[in-house]
């Protein structure tokens, strides 16, 4: 196999996928033609790779709402909008890496009972890319987490934060699968965000005077 | 450069680039792992195997050359190769991280403790990488230069005594530290000069006296002369490693006979040039966390750009770069190198690939 040409950038890896043989995958992105395209790649020739890939792509398509490019064996996605949300894209790769293949995917729905509350949080689509973070069963005692959901969304996927809770996606487009997917990380921001550090750190080599 | 010479092989251009001669292009070169998890993938050489099966070893460090385009090939990844085979305590760790020495759990106390055994170079984890290099040779013959790696007394003595006991030592006992240095001085050179007869072309010395925990001074009191030693008795280039800001150093390195000094993106290329003053070459300085493995091919672009603009002789990562570096960061670092000779000198953008 030879190595991906210069045209692709890489935007996320997954070192050790547990769920085929601790392979290498990744999602790249190349701006072709028709807006920018991401593939899901491994450089790992094992014969049970073409079919992990595909799940890959297809869990990307239902979960985060991207579009098929070609068929589930080229490994093409691209975002229905034809721009590209890179810190989205990478926690959707991200999501659909840690599925049971196994499993049926299935589109997660626009509200979540909160973890931290007894409140349920929704998302509303308002049109041209704009959401709205609701919350129910707010009191005196209990506040809004929509406020601190709508931050969390805007942090995760670069979303712009209006007033009222409106979190919005600067192409203008819908997305509610993403947002679906997005919802459940943004209760607890800073355990996403810690998860992406520790990930990031390992197979950093430090020297001895830096080891613990 | 003073003149430009023909084209040659890779080999024959690092080669010249350590004796100081001319070259028809500034080699990329590593004097440090270059491995990734996606490079384990393409040959089948995942981590921790490939540090302890020779033919891994050799398969996963000929994509330096074959894939990334660099001049050299280095097979010892890690540093704990002779740790390994003196006896200390190893986290082998998986594919993705990298094996480490268990420091905590140290096995010396005191000088009298060291025990390098008789048969260091017979230990499987040695004698890994005596035969992958002789592979590596056979597989890629005289194309591409091979570069060892033998660890310095002052990071064997971090492995075997613990980062913080052997500090302390130092600071106590000068004494002690400079028996210690000595005891372990042997293996150093005995590795070494075996990886040579095994067919490397040169040796990295990795010996972490740090810019971060130790002085200027401290190199000069304790390691120089030994430095100077090593040069003299292992029959090849030796490129001294170590980590960190080094410029109070840079001097006393330059003095020891080595053939290049490994430095890190903490020294600027022409302060650095300027210390050292063509008495020993330079080489690294490419950035890991920040830029190989966090930015792009544009910005990989201008540091090696930087470098060759002060007249850098060896372009290539500072140290070995994170495991999960971008394959596309990498390859910049050559393509750079041949844009710049393109241009004379630094073109005038990033080709924006």
């Amino acid at each position: 196999m030879d190595v991906l040409g210069s045209n692709w950038r890489r935007v996320e890896l997954v070192p050790m996928d547990p769920h085929c043989g601790d392979i290498t995958v990744a999602l790249y992105r190349a701006d072709e033609g028709d807006g920018p395209v991401g593939l899901v790649h491994s450089y790992s020739a094992r014969p049970q790779v073409v079919e992990r890939l595909a799940f890959l792509v297809e869990a990307m398509r239902v979960l985060a709402g991207f579009e098929v490019v070609g068929g589930s064996a080229a490994g093409l996605v691209r975002f229905p909008c034809r721009t590209w949300h890179a810190l989205a894209a990478r926690r959707a790769f991200l999501e659909a890496a840690k599925l049971d293949p196994s499993e049926p995917l299935t589109a997660r729905p626009l509200q979540v009972p909160d973890t931290r509350s007894e409140q349920t949080i929704r998302v509303e689509p308002l049109g041209g890319g704009a959401y709205a973070v609701r919350a129910d069963r707010v009191t005196e005692d209990t506040p809004s987490r929509a406020p601190a959901i709508a931050a969390a969304l805007a942090k995760l996927a670069e979303l712009s934060v209006g007033e009222a809770e409106v979190v919005a996606f600067p192409c203008g487009h819908a997305h509610d699968a993403l947002v679906a997917l997005m919802l459940k990380r943004a209760q607890n921001l800073r355990a996403a965000l810690r998860e992406e550090e520790m990930q990031a750190s390992r197979g950093v080599l430090v020297a001895p005077s830096a080891q613990e | 450069m003073n003149e430009i010479v023909a084209s040659i092989t890779s080999r024959g251009r690092v080669l010249a680039a350590l004796r100081g001669e001319p070259v028809d292009r500034t080699p990329v070169v590593n004097p440090t792992s270059v491995a990734t998890v996606e490079l384990m993938d393409l040959v089948d050489a995942p981590f921790p195997d490939a540090n302890r099966e020779p033919e891994l070893m050799a398969r996963l460090a000929a994509t330096g050359y074959t894939e990334l385009g660099f001049d050299t090939v280095m097979p010892v990844f890690s540093i704990i190769q002779e740790s390994s085979a003196i006896g200390c305590k190893i986290q082998w760790e998986q594919k993705d991280n990298w094996p480490t020495v268990k420091m905590r759990e140290p096995i010396y106390e005191t000088p009298d403790d060291i025990d390098v055994p008789e048969d260091l170079l017979e230990r499987p984890d040695t004698r890994c990488v005596l035969e992958a290099i002789r592979i590596l040779r056979r597989d890629l013959g005289e194309d591409v230069a091979i570069i060892g790696k033998t660890m310095g007394p002052w990071s064997q003595a971090y492995h075997c005594f613990g980062v913080e006991p052997f500090l302390l030592l130092s600071l106590d006992d000068p004494n002690q530290t400079r028996l210690i240095l000595e005891r372990f001085k042997e293996a150093t050179i005995a590795f070494g000069v075996a990886q040579i007869e095994a067919g490397a072309d040169a040796v990295t010395l990795p010996d972490h006296a740090t810019g971060d925990l130790v002085s200027g001074e401290y190199y000069k009191r304790y390691l120089q002369e030994m430095h100077h030693e090593f040069a003299e008795r292992i029959p090849g280039p030796i490129i001294l490693h170590i980590c960190g800001r080094t410029v109070d150093r840079m001097d006393y390195i330059a003095q020891t006979g080595m053939a290049a000094f490994h430095y890190d993106s903490k020294n600027e290329p022409a302060e650095s040039m300027a210390i050292v003053d063509g008495r020993i070459s330079l080489v690294g300085n490419i950035n890991n966390p920040e830029t190989l493995f966090a930015k792009g091919p544009d910005e990989v672009k201008e540091e090696v750009w930087k470098n060759l603009d002060a007249g850098v002789q060896m372009v290539g990562p500072e140290c070995a770069i994170p495991l999960q570096t971008p394959i596309e960061n990498l390859r910049a670092i050559p393509q750079a190198v041949v844009e710049w000779h393109a241009a004379g000198g630094r073109p005038t953008t990033a080709s924006a690939n």
